[in-house]
């Protein structure tokens, strides 16, 4: 009998159509939470050299203006405002419930033709979720119609300009595998946006598989300081397995980034651990405003020929606590615990030898 | 091969003479003697058609079909190095019109019946191994823009109107199966935020 049970249990897990990594709870209230919204914009990084790097444009003009210092400052801070823009994330929510109801039964109508009408509302200005696109059955039902037809309907009538009414051969298995292979992740990801709602089921498949093949082949910096780069964090943090994307933070130096994932996975989690103190920490070190300033100085030509020194002393101390707090969550969550002490140690090592070093320019 | 033929083409007269169809022939098991007559002139006929059919030139000669796999080997080797060196292919063509202004149109197209049928064809078909298929990358990308992203028109490249259309579609599957990367136009996702963002707060 309890094979029996057993053997149901398995059949009835792999029945079901998802990726096995998929969102059992409702993500949505959680990813759209202010705190988290923080976080992962912070973990994605704003590197304007890749947001703003040369792209194919339709139009490629040139225009050159004349500008005062204060309008080349505000040029300036308008541009880290589009690159916030940008970085937009694809938002993460549950897997849609597509139960189409019937509006009515009309009988009298089952002879009238061998086809079903479909019948759009075309009101300019609504939403396309708010409007109503209903089906009038062979039988003679009236009913909304479903997922596919209203996508159908939508892209007749307002389409988007690069998505197919029919699916891409990008997503065929043989195209997908190779551009994987390749790494174009970035381009994968763009072209299931665009194609894909994010509630479709078939969006899900694709972006974490996708998301599983960059853990694998620890290939995060394709991904950082783009629009997916968040939802990616908020997929290894969901499923328990920020491991790899913390050990390649490490290593490049991104430790503020490591303690807000660590936050994160906390936060998702429900782990009732002190987040609020490291936290604070965070948002002191935040540099944005000096490095908007540092631009704008280059610019104006204003700044003097500085002794590059790596961190200053504020940095090196901050990084302190990020290495205990760090440290913390290795010994009592982690599942990679020998590479990320591997990691950890070579860091603070190195961290050691840039404190003596400041250290000598100080005193020297 | 010749006289197997002559001899059908003289049996199916009989039987249009008889009143039968050709494709009658398996419901009526006919024994249809026929006594067939070709006189030696008709035969040596038949022969020179032949070989005046093999006399095409091979520069000329376009019947041969390339397969993609070869030219995408032709496209790495030293002999496309030593013709085209490092430029576009279509770069070194340049049309011959009559006056100073080109018509705006190019030629339908440079090849017809199996033969290259005008002077001066276009940069893909005057040479035989460069074949437009979305598979073909590197010959594809020749043709697109680096600052637009899209396909050249036929004006610049000098393409006839026919290579024109095949190189559209083998760009558009080559897009489509994910073979050429492009910068993919970005989605806007305001209307989510919103919706979602209100709920939350």
């Amino acid at each position: 009998m309890e094979k029996y049970l057993k053997r149901i249990t398995t059949l009835a897990r792999y029945s079901t159509r998802s990726n096995f990594l998929s969102y059992e709870k409702d993500p949505a209230p959680h990813f759209f939470n202010t705190e988290i919204q923080k976080l992962l914009s912070s973990i994605t990084t704003l590197d304007v050299q890749k947001i703003f790097r040369k792209r194919t444009v339709n139009d490629n003009h040139v225009s050159y203006k004349f500008l005062t210092d204060k309008q080349l400052e505000d040029e300036v801070r308008n541009r880290f405002k589009d690159a916030e823009k940008a970085l937009q994330m694809p938002p993460v929510l549950k897997v849609m419930n597509d139960q189409p109801k019937t509006i009515s039964n009309d009988v009298a109508l089952t002879s009238f033709s061998k086809h079903s009408y479909v019948f759009t509302d075309v009101t300019f200005g609504l939403k396309n979720r708010d409007r109503s696109i209903v089906v009038r059955e062979p039988n003679g039902e009236l009913k909304e119609a479903s997922y596919d037809i209203k996508k159908r309907a939508w892209q007749i009538y307002f389409p988007l300009n690069d998505r197919s009414f029919r699916e891409p051969k990008i997503f065929e298995e043989e195209n997908f595998k190779r551009l994987l292979e390749e790494g174009q992740y970035q381009f994968l990801l763009d072209r299931a946006c665009l194609q894909y709602e994010p509630d479709e089921q078939k969006y899900h498949d694709i972006t974490s598989r996708i998301y599983l093949h960059i853990d694998e082949h620890l290939k995060f910096e394709s991904l950082r300081s783009t629009r997916h780069f968040g939802p990616m964090a908020f997929f290894f943090a969901w499923h328990k397995m920020i491991d790899n994307l913390l050990l390649d933070m490490i290593r490049n130096d991104y430790l503020k980034n490591a303690v807000e994932l660590i936050c994160l996975f906390y936060k998702l989690n429900n782990h009732n651990e002190k987040v609020e103190n490291i936290l604070t920490i965070c948002a002191k070190s935040d540099n944005l405003e000096s490095r908007i300033q540092n631009i704008i100085n280059d610019l104006l030509k204003k700044n003097q020929i500085v002794k590059q020194i790596d961190k200053t002393d504020e940095e090196l101390r901050n990084d302190e606590e990020y290495l205990e707090f760090i440290q913390s969550y290795i010994d009592k969550y982690c599942l990679k615990k020998p590479q990320l002490e591997l990691t950890l140690n070579t860091y603070r090592e190195w961290h050691n030898e840039l404190k003596n070093i400041q250290l000598k320019y100080t005193v020297g | 091969m010749m006289n197997f033929l002559t001899k059908i083409a003289c049996s199916s007269n009989l039987f249009k003479l008889n009143n039968l169809s050709p494709y009658s022939s398996a419901l009526v098991k006919s024994i249809v003697t026929t006594n067939v007559y070709y006189c030696e002139a008709h035969e040596n006929q038949e022969a020179e058609k032949e070989q005046i059919k093999e006399k095409i030139d091979p520069s000329i000669d376009r019947t041969k079909i390339i397969p993609v796999e070869t030219s995408i080997r032709y496209l790495k080797s030293a002999a496309y190095k030593e013709t085209y060196g490092d430029q576009a292919v279509w770069i070194p063509y340049r049309r011959n019109h009559k006056g100073l202004i080109p018509p705006r149109k190019t030629r339908k197209t440079c090849i017809r019946k199996g033969k290259i049928a005008t002077g001066s064809p276009c940069p893909i078909c005057r040479d035989e191994y460069l074949v437009l298929h979305h598979e073909n990358t590197d010959l594809l990308k020749q043709f697109i823009s680096p600052q637009t992203g899209q396909v050249l028109s036929f004006s610049k490249t000098g393409l006839c109107q026919k290579k024109h259309l095949q190189l559209l579609l083998a760009v558009e599957r080559a897009k489509d199966h994910g073979r050429i990367v492009y910068d993919v136009p970005q989605r806007d996702y305001s209307e989510y935020y919103e919706q979602y963002a209100n709920k939350s707060s």
